[in-house]
């Protein structure tokens, strides 16, 4: 912990010192949209971006948002409500996670969508169903584009700037013990400070590129692949440790399934279960219901023989998967080589080194389970989550996807009320710190729903805005 | 059928290339190591081989030094029958013939003669094609280059490559050395996870050949000079139409050159 002195008053002057309003420390989608919303508020704003690129792990992400009820799934005729989001939400939690800040989210999510819109953000005309959705409501954008034009957009306004290559090391107390009111910058080789007299919000994503960190929580991952932004090693955790913060769901750091285990062209996981496949491991046999959350299926891979299964589909299955959705763009992957393919069953066992009779068996009685309306082995009822009816996997070809599971994101991280203040280890606010985006635990809980990490970083990184405008950050 | 397949790996072309020193194995400890696409048609020519006849049995040898062995465990993850890694120190890669030598010396050591032996059209970052057809001469065996494709007809196998104007297709009667090009149809599988686990434990042989005496000395390595644009990149913007008329008034030139 440091404390302050003195300050330059002018932002642009290359001392060691500046002040602005308010300080932004990440540039993903946290960051850009809480220094466009900041901006819209008046507010002069700094952010700081440890990468020489703006991004983080949101430029690189499938650009799943999770909305409910807007205009694409009313022209797509589907019925989508706060109250089925929030259920989900809950549901796919198991609870675990925390009530008011998935409120936080539900109460905001159809504004910010409506906000994304109006900047510019351009929405596929499609929407799906995926992890832990009731209704399709992964609304679909390019997210390097989105991150890119907010922040042209921020930038626009004159009142916000950005450093690149400068990476926030410290967080300041006012006085010692005051609010945070700056916070030391490493940048161009010197370490220099900036305050901010109206908060400090910390976007800084999460922390799947520190393995070191990762192990202390869920040291069963060792083993997982990670593909995040190269920026996320959990330096906002860490800052906000040192002044007290508390974190929560670090126990449920989890691997997304899907990923194919060799290939290091894709990053994106694959969720052809999702479609109608069954997850078989390398003995041929199922081991998980394929409808639960994708982190749930990533738990349960990893505890397979060689961490790694086969997603299993038939041509009905691969046909019904979507280009344009990244984890249902089965067609382009099969054009990649990236699955195995066969005439028959047994041929596909043959090449995925499974025993053919078993593969065989476990599809006959899969398909049996279909037809009689009830999974005996592990209770699925639906393609995913509480949606989509099952199908038999019959019509050849037939197709294995190798998979494992990824640790995109940790999804885990510091308390926050839902004005996105940062609490402290005995539920007190610390004055003037703000926390959005990855960096923020409490909204997913258990499990996860896709397109609830970067539809929370815009959500949350414009009520954090909010709150700093309104100058309930200190 | 026995197959050999020879596999030298290059510099990875994602990763800037670092010349700290001109001795060709040094310059490979220095740089991370991928197979070629050509290594990888090999490769998978062989593997196709084997998916039609399962009593082929496949040995690949990677030519490299001990910052190789991550290439044998990745060939040995295809389940193949043996691998090994030829110390190429001995080798003198820069010198097309006496590679070759040492090649077909380390290929007359293996326990049985393969009957075909698949090289990609280049061998590394120091051949430029024609390795091929020095270790088919040294050998005293047929040359098939740039072999595309490979089937089974029956009992023969059939090398296929794409001519000017027809598909050329020759019946083998071993032994042969064949190049191969890559194709969409050779294009290399990945291997399964648990095949990669076992890889991964799986010890391999070093062969050693007696160093041949190189036609040449290699004096030095540069990089090659920077080739400087004329005009600097930039984004196409405003209206997609404008960005479409832009296009097609800067490509306009071009058509000449067809
Ligand atoms: C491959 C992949 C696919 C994904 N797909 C989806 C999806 O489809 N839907 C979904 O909801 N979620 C998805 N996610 C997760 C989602 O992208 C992230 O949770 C979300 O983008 C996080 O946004 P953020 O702004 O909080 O963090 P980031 O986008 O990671 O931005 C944080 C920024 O802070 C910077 N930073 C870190 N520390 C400092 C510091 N000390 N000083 C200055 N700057 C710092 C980082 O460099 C980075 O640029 C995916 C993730 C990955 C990796």
């Amino acid at each position: 912990m440091t404390s302050i002195r003195s300050a330059s008053r002018d932002p642009d002057d290359a001392t060691d010192e500046r002040e602005v309003d308010f300080l932004v420390v990440g540039a993903g989608l946290a960051g850009v949209s809480a220094a466009l919303a900041a901006a819209e508020a008046g507010l002069r704003t700094l952010v700081l971006e440890k990468q020489p690129e703006i991004g983080g792990s949101s430029a690189m992400s499938g650009g799943c948002l999770a909305f409910a009820g807007t205009d694409i799934q009313r022209a797509n005729g589907i019925e989508d409500s706060d109250a089925l989001l929030f259920a989900d939400l809950r549901e796919v939690g198991r609870f675990e996670n925390d009530e008011a800040t998935v409120r936080a989210y539900v109460e905001e999510q159809l504004s910010t969508y409506a906000w994304l819109r109006a900047h510019g953000a351009e929405f596929g005309s499609m929407v799906e169903a995926a992890s832990g959705q009731s209704a399709p409501r992964s609304h679909i954008v390019d997210p390097a584009d989105l991150v890119r034009s907010l922040w042209a957009r921020a930038k626009s306004t004159g009142a916000v700037r950005l450093i690149t290559s400068a990476r926030a090391a410290r967080l300041c107390r006012e006085g010692g013990g005051g609010p945070v009111a700056a916070v030391e910058v490493d940048g161009d080789g010197r370490r220099f400070t900036v305050r901010a007299s109206r908060g400090i919000l910390l976007a800084s994503g999460g922390f799947a590129g520190n393995p070191g960190l990762v192990h202390r929580f869920a040291p069963q991952y060792d083993e997982a692949q990670f593909v995040c932004g190269a920026g996320s090693e959990g330096d906002g955790l860490r800052m906000a440790w040192s002044l007290g913060a508390d974190f929560r769901d670090t126990a449920y750091i989890k691997g997304t399934y899907g990923k194919h285990p060799i290939d290091e062209t894709n990053h994106h996981a694959c969720l052809a279960v999702y479609k109608g496949a069954i997850a078989v491991n390398q003995n041929g046999v199922r081991y998980v219901d394929e409808s639960i959350s994708y982190k749930l299926l990533g738990d349960a891979c990893m505890a397979q023989p060689f961490a790694s299964t086969y997603q299993i589909l038939d041509r009905d299955i691969l046909e019904s998967g979507d280009d344009r959705v990244r984890i249902l763009d089965f067609q382009r992957r099969l054009e990649e080589g990236l699955f195995i393919e066969a005439d028959t069953l047994e041929a596909l066992a043959e090449q995925a080194e499974i025993p053919a009779d078993a593969l065989a068996q476990t599809v006959a009685r899969y398909n049996a389970f279909v037809a009689r309306g009830a999974d005996d082995d592990f209770g699925r009822k639906h393609l995913v989550h509480n949606h989509g009816a099952l199908r038999k996997i019959e019509r050849a070809p037939f197709y294995a996807y190798p998979s494992t599971a990824v640790v995109f994101g940790t999804y885990c991280g510091l308390c926050v009320d839902r004005s996105m203040q940062v609490l402290d280890v005995f539920g007190a606010p610390i004055p003037g710190l703000l926390a959005a985006g990855e960096v923020v635990g409490g909204l997913h809980g258990a499990a996860y729903m896709t397109g609830s990490a970067l539809a929370k970083a815009a959500i949350f990184g414009r009520i954090a805005a909010r709150t700093a405008a309104e100058g309930g950050a200190r | 059928m026995k197959v050999a397949v020879l596999l030298a790996g290059v510099a990875d072309p994602r990763h800037p290339l670092t010349l700290r020193s001109s001795r060709p194995p040094e310059i490979r400890r220095d740089n991370p190591l991928v197979f070629s696409p050509f290594d990888e048609a090999a490769l998978e020519l062989a593997l196709k081989i084997r998916d039609g006849r399962r009593d082929t049995a496949i040995t690949a040898i990677v030519a490299g030094g001990a910052e190789s062995d991550a290439l044998v465990r990745k060939a040995a993850a295809h389940r193949l029958d043996s691998v090994a890694r030829l110390e190429s120190e001995a080798l003198a890669i820069w010198d097309v013939g006496a590679t070759a030598h040492g090649l077909a010396e380390a290929l007359r050591g293996l326990a049985t003669r393969p009957d075909l032996v698949l090289i990609g059209r280049e061998f590394g970052d120091f051949d430029d094609g024609a390795l091929a057809p020095c270790l088919a001469a040294a050998l005293g065996w047929p040359l098939f280059d740039l072999a595309q494709f490979a089937r089974w007809e029956g009992d023969e196998l059939i090398l296929v490559r794409d001519g000017r104007s027809a598909e050329e297709r020759l019946g083998l009667r071993p032994p042969w050395v064949a190049s191969v090009t890559n194709d969409r149809r050779n294009r290399l599988r990945h291997p399964l996870m648990k095949n990669v686990m076992e890889a991964r434990r799986r010890g391999f042989d070093v062969l050693t050949v007696a160093p041949v005496v190189p036609s040449a000395t290699l004096k030095a390595v540069a990089p090659a000079r920077e080739r400087t644009r004329r005009e600097p990149c930039r984004f196409l913007t405003g209206s997609v139409e404008n960005q479409v008329a832009e296009l097609a008034a800067y490509l306009q030139p071009w058509r000449a050159l067809r």
